[in-house]
């Protein structure tokens, strides 16, 4: 259906109702990555200047990233249809195993624009913490810390990842 | 935060030179940086010692260890933002102490 299509271009040109209803009916099981930083963050200058917006494919890893970037301003998750960027994945960098990493092409407040959802670090944790995943800090205070959290968060299932974004797309505003 | 030079090791690969794999921590990491100390932190006991700064582990073993280059998506690289991974070429003495887990930083008294 040419709606579905739609969701691949300009899915925040969407009314958030008709997006929830759309991704829901085209896109179930559908793979999606996932950003976690503070809202409005551009990124790095060293970021920028390679033009790579790290994303993850497990929303655990995506959550410690937000519950981390709360540090500086509103820790989020960004939520987006992998498809949508399928021409713009390029090779991930030397973390790909710990933070099942994939890098896009972009940067990262044109990612942040083009993805799908975005819930806070908190309600992304209440999430992950409700699919009875463990070992979630509420807060995280320094990057030795975070790699650390990395290393020893549990093991996320694909059915965790499907419920993860099911209900996520039902608290998104 | 912390506004201590750091990086945290994730692999070595020893040689001439030395690569370390790793993050880098709050404070960017350039070209020509120089490394003084290797450490370990304390795992938080609790996931409320998250949210507070880290203590060491044990006792700082001494490096010598410049940067001579840097790597990150598979480009060479002048610097490492906060947050960033790659790869620092590393020169001098000290790379045996570097492994998983360690952090490379700056002692309190240099």
């Amino acid at each position: 259906m040419w709606l579905c299509d739609l969701l691949l271009t300009r899915p925040q040109s969407i009314p958030l109702a008709l997006r929830r209803w759309l991704h829901e009916r085209c896109y179930k099981n559908a793979e999606y990555l996932f950003r976690g930083t503070t809202r409005g963050f551009p990124g790095h200058d060293g970021v920028r200047e390679l033009h790579r917006t790290c994303t993850s494919t497990d929303p655990l890893v995506a959550t410690l990233f937000a519950i981390e970037s709360s540090r500086y301003g509103e820790g989020v998750v960004h939520i987006a249809l992998r498809r949508r960027f399928r021409r713009l994945i390029v090779p991930a960098n030397n973390y790909e195993n710990l933070e099942r990493e994939v890098a896009v092409n972009l940067l990262p407040v044109t990612f942040a624009a083009r993805s799908d959802f975005t819930i806070t670090a908190q309600q992304a944790r209440d999430i992950l913490v409700n699919l009875a995943l463990a070992n979630i800090p509420p807060a995280i205070a320094n990057l030795n810390h975070f790699h650390l959290a990395l290393v020893i968060r549990a093991r996320i299932t694909e059915e965790h990842v499907q419920e993860f974004i099911k209900r996520a797309i039902r608290v998104a505003v | 935060m912390s506004s201590k030079k750091e990086f945290i090791i994730m692999g070595v690969v020893e040689g001439y030179l030395c690569r370390a794999i790793g993050r880098c921590c709050d404070v960017p990491i350039r070209l020509g940086d120089q490394f003084d100390a290797v450490y370990r932190y304390k795992p938080p006991a609790t996931l409320e010692d998250y949210a507070k700064e880290p203590e060491l582990e044990a006792e700082e073993r001494r490096v010598s260890l410049r940067v001579e280059a840097i790597q990150s998506y598979e480009r060479p690289v002048s610097h490492l933002s906060p947050g960033m991974t790659g790869t620092l070429q590393l020169s001098g003495v000290g790379c045996n102490f570097l492994g998983p887990g360690w952090v490379l930083g700056v002692s309190e008294d240099s």
